[in-house]
């Protein structure tokens, strides 16, 4: 065994006594800890893929498997939650025999999709690959420490980051390329800004390390290269984000619900004439040139507009009732500033699609469910 | 050098080198490993013996053969053998027991040597059998009262079981054998710690892989260190590495703390067949509250069946088909276990019809009322019915869920012995009048219950009890630091003093938490916890939209907090009753978990 080889023994020595303490480990070894899953072999353990593992039911056997290591757990990212619910029954019940679990996975945690009560996934003990210790770094950058970077085979820094950029959640990489290009943030300061599961995440991908007890990058003394990898990553992501269909569906459905509401506040306010009476000149003019520009070349006034409202932009729509003293419409007042703050960012992400954040997805739902289905207390009765 | 090499040549046993090397910060894990050439010369080198001797010798004075360093070690790292004998057990003089002790001591002469080590602790064999199976081995059972001092240190309270087996080639069916023998003792024994003795070489390693951390077997050589000590170092070694405040799995029995008025109300909601409907947080411990509730209702005439919803498919596919398939196995399985016929759900077919279903379990509870058989249904994790999050549990298309849990409604009106209660993140499924285009029936009519926060003293008696089977002491103040860090959520709470516990030495004799301790760990603990305290949160978002964004309004503008919460009447008395937020000398304040996040 080489000295560069020992850390992983030990590490699998650590995988092995955190078992006994905490039943059910997670660990992401993607590209950064890609050498690391052929050592997985030696751990005392029965290995098994997850099809394995719930096709061959244990059930009736007395005997503990003890460590009981299952190696594509990623399957179940993306996946419906039932998978993720069966999994959980079967490995509860397997915890009550006296197994333990680890839980492989290329993906981060993030990955995988949220379910109703108790999650495999969130419950399970996140640990984090190995790193190289110093002494047995091939060079001195710090992104020697991870077990993937071995530049003798092909796998220097750019290569590795494209590698770890690759396997990211599409959450992950909107964080970091909010961070890297959005906000423009030192590497330092950036860790302020990133919420903890992305800091979670970030660890378990080999990107962020804890040093001294803080988290620090390991990509901090190649930044620059970091955050061209980040912008190329996020320009090759072709394939629609988990969710995005739900994000788009109930954004689509709040706009209209909301451009509704306030045309409906306007008729009453203006009568026949609300066309003209709720806009300025000024207003009406930028109306009919945008209509004119798209699918109404003949426009000459805002009379001419089936629904002017709809040329309006969101920021613009939630002005005009404020403007306009169209009242609550419904909603309580002091959600309004709310739902603009938090719609008018991802409505502008999705228009110009672009990847979705953690969290944007429960923010459309949230308030898809207090504006569209107007039984929540939230939305009252107009 | 090795760890034995050294011990020869300072003529102590290597079990007491180990604690010394640990005592002194060199890492020393086995016999075998190697001490630095730098590290042997400190030990070679230590100050001399006698004036250590002079503030301790009395540690070792009573020790046979031990040599000068070993008075020293005892005098650095263990508290003496005076002190392990404090609150002594009186030696055994029932010549009944007496009989049995000379017994097993000729099936294993080791048990002598044992029991010898034990008796110069202040400890006694209180009981000692010998029983065979049907190929005329002989295993031997002792039970051992430890201590006062030892019982204080470690956390015990009863009789420890020393158990024999003849098996040269330990099976894991020897370590069940063992386990069936400790539960069929009919006295107050430790029900989560034994002692197991074989002469199998791989003792250690296959009872460190068949224990849990509920159940621990200490490994106890037939030829343990003749010094006495060396028993202690062993029940540390074995105790002080548990780690009993974290849990993967929802606990019942001695692992259930608190919730005394909760479970009460619950039992009497179900013996009076209101349908109970318990809701909180995520990780709050509601599935623990079903598995202590079913227990305590465990009789034999009550049949309590509990359904987790995770593994059944989830609207917008229909649950229901494979719901009435799991409710007829359960239903049938433990109805068996009582010795009761199924006959009326035995006979239905591979996928009935909610009616046919409803109508053979009214046929199963007619005949099951004449035996005076209760039958409680228990569905938890609801939201797998009724993910709000995804469909529109109001108006959406899934009625065959609103009919199934009216026809369970139906049939709790209708029989005496029957009742259900369910538990989920969000009251919606109790609070709303429409179910999936229907009438909800159990709108206003479920009682609703929720899982708040544990109560101070609780969460000290979680804390106490799990902490002292561990051997550790928590002062009044790190108690008070634990439950302010955690706000008293069940799982958080247990994190923290599992955190917390990681951190102590392993190498010491008295272990105790004050508050200094509780302290120093918050910071990290909070780093490490952050990303688990977002995904509550996220939950309480997908399941509780309103009371969400009152939340964010409360962290923002705490000002305006209170004329919105009279306004949000409902989502507001949500927040109170999961311990989110909390009402203080007129001011409202955000649970301190949410000020982690």
């Amino acid at each position: 065994m080489t000295k560069k080889d020992d850390y992983v023994a030990d590490w699998l020595r650590d995988v092995e006594s955190h078992s006994k303490r905490f039943s059910v480990l997670f660990v992401q070894l993607g590209a950064a800890h890609h050498p690391v899953r052929t050592r997985l072999s030696e751990l005392q353990a029965k290995h098994v893929t997850l099809n394995e593992y719930l096709t061959q039911s244990s059930e009736g056997e007395k005997k503990s498997s003890g460590l009981v290591v299952i190696h594509d757990v990623a399957d179940l990212a993306g996946k419906r939650q039932r998978r993720m619910g069966e999994t959980r029954a079967q490995v509860m019940a397997d915890l009550d025999r006296g197994d333990r679990f680890l839980l492989v996975s290329e993906s981060c945690r993030g990955a995988f999709p949220p379910v109703p009560g108790s999650s495999l996934i969130e419950d399970a003990k996140v640990i984090n690959g190995p790193m190289v210790p110093n002494a047995a770094r091939v060079d001195s950058q710090r992104l020697s420490g991870l077990p993937g970077y071995d530049p003798s085979n092909g796998i220097g820094r750019d290569e590795l980051l494209r590698a770890i950029l690759a396997d990211s959640d599409s959450k992950l990489l909107a964080a970091l390329e909010y961070v890297c290009w959005e906000r423009f943030e030192s590497p330092r300061s950036s860790l302020e800004i990133l919420s903890a599961q992305d800091l979670v995440d970030l660890r378990s991908s080999g990107l962020v390390q804890l040093d001294d007890g803080l988290h620090a990058w390991t990509v901090e003394d190649c930044w620059k290269e970091f955050r061209i990898a980040v912008a190329d990553a996020v320009s090759a992501m072709t394939a629609a984000p988990v969710g995005i269909e739900d994000i788009y569906r109930q954004l689509w459905e709040i706009e209209r619900m909301l451009r509704m509401m306030i045309g409906s506040a306007a008729r009453e306010t203006g009568g026949n004439h609300w066309r003209k009476s709720l806009f300025s000149a000024a207003e009406q003019e930028a109306l009919v040139e945008s209509a004119r520009r798209d699918t109404q070349p003949t426009a000459s006034s805002v009379a001419d507009l089936r629904d002017p409202l709809e040329w309006l932009t969101l920021t613009a729509l939630f002005d005009l009732r404020i403007n306009k003293q169209l009242g609550d419409l419904g909603v309580a007042k002091y959600f309004w500033p709310k739902l603009a703050s938090d719609l008018v960012p991802i409505r502008n992400r999705i228009a110009h699609n672009r990847i979705p954040r953690t969290g944007d997805q429960d923010a459309v739902r949230k308030w898809h469910t207090i504006i569209c289905r107007g039984s929540s207390p939230g939305r009252q009765s107009p | 050098m090795r760890v034995y090499e050294l011990a020869a040549e300072l003529e102590v046993t290597t079990r007491r080198l180990i604690d010394h090397l640990r005592a002194r910060g060199i890492a020393a894990h086995s016999t075998a490993t190697d001490i630095s050439r730098e590290n042997v010369l400190k030990v070679r080198g230590d100050p001399p013996i006698s004036d250590r001797r002079r503030r301790g010798l009395d540690a070792g004075q009573r020790l046979r053969g031990t040599s000068a360093l070993s008075e020293l070690l005892l005098t650095d790292t263990l508290p003496s053998l005076n002190s392990w004998q404090a609150n002594p057990v009186p030696a055994p003089t029932t010549p009944d027991l007496l009989k049995n002790v000379r017994r097993l001591e000729v099936v294993y002469p080791a048990f002598r040597r044992h029991r010898e080590a034990l008796s110069l602790l202040g400890s006694q064999v209180v009981y000692a059998t010998c029983i065979s199976n049907n190929k005329g081995a002989e295993s031997g059972l002792a039970l051992v009262r430890f201590s006062g001092a030892i019982e204080s240190a470690f956390g015990m309270t009863r009789e420890v079981l020393f158990y024999y087996t003849p098996h040269r080639d330990l099976q894991f069916r020897d370590f069940k054998g063992a386990r069936v023998a400790l539960r069929s003792l009919n006295r107050e024994v430790t029900p989560d710690l034994i002692f197991m003795c074989s002469e199998d070489e791989r003792l250690d390693i296959k009872l460190d892989d068949w224990s849990k951390l509920e159940f621990t077997a200490i490994p106890l050589s037939p030829h343990l260190d003749e010094d006495p000590l060396s028993v202690i170092s062993l029940i540390r070694d074995h105790i002080f590495a548990r780690d009993l405040f974290y849990e993967t799995s929802p606990v019942k029995g001695n692992r259930f703390f608190g919730r005394k008025t909760l479970l009460q109300s619950l039992r009497d909601d179900l013996n009076h067949q209101r349908v109970p409907a318990l809701f909180g947080l995520r990780k709050s411990g509601k599935t623990s509250v079903l598995y202590q509730l079913a227990e305590e209702l465990e009789t034999p005439s009550t049949v309590t069946v509990l359904i987790d919803l995770e593994s059944l498919p989830s609207p917008p596919d229909d649950p229901t088909p494979d719901l009435i398939a799991d409710l007829k196995t359960k239903l049938q399985l433990q109805l068996k276990a009582k010795k009761q016929r199924t006959r009326e759900i035995a006979e239905l077919g591979n996928q009935p019809s909610i009616v046919e279903f409803k109508n053979a379990l009214q046929g199963l509870l007619h005949r099951l009322s004449d035996d005076d058989v209760q039958v409680v249904l228990m569905l938890d994790e609801i939201e797998y019915l009724t993910p709000s999050d995804r469909v529109d549990i109001e108006e959406g298309d899934m009625p065959r869920i609103a009919q199934l849990l009216g026809a369970l409604r139906s049939l709790v009106q209708e029989n005496d012995n029957f009742t259900f209660m369910l538990s989920g993140l969000t009251s919606a499924i109790t609070e709303s009048g429409r179910l999936y285009g229907r009438p909800n029936p159990l709108f206003s009519w479920a009682k609703t219950h929720y899982l708040a926060p544990l109560l101070p003293e609780e969460a000290d008696e979680l804390a106490r009890s799990t902490g002292g089977r561990m051997g550790i002491e928590l002062t009044d103040g790190a108690l008070e630091s634990l439950y302010e860090a955690s706000g008293g959520h069940a799982y958080l709470y247990r994190n923290f003093a599992s955190f917390v516990v990681s951190s102590l030495p392993l190498d010491v004799y008295r272990r105790r938490i004050e508050r200094s301790d509780v302290l120093r760990q918050s910071i990290p603990w909070r780093r490490s916890i952050a990303g688990n305290i977002e995904e509550m949160l996220a939950h309480l978002e997908r399941y509780y939209p309103v009371e969400h964004i009152l939340l964010d309004i409360l962290r923002e503008s705490p000002q305006d907090f209170a004329e919105i919460s009279r306004a949000e009447e409902r989502a507001f008395n949500h927040l109170i009753q999961l311990g989110l937020v909390m009402e203080e000398n007129n001011e409202i304040q955000l649970n301190t978990i949410l000020q982690i996040s």
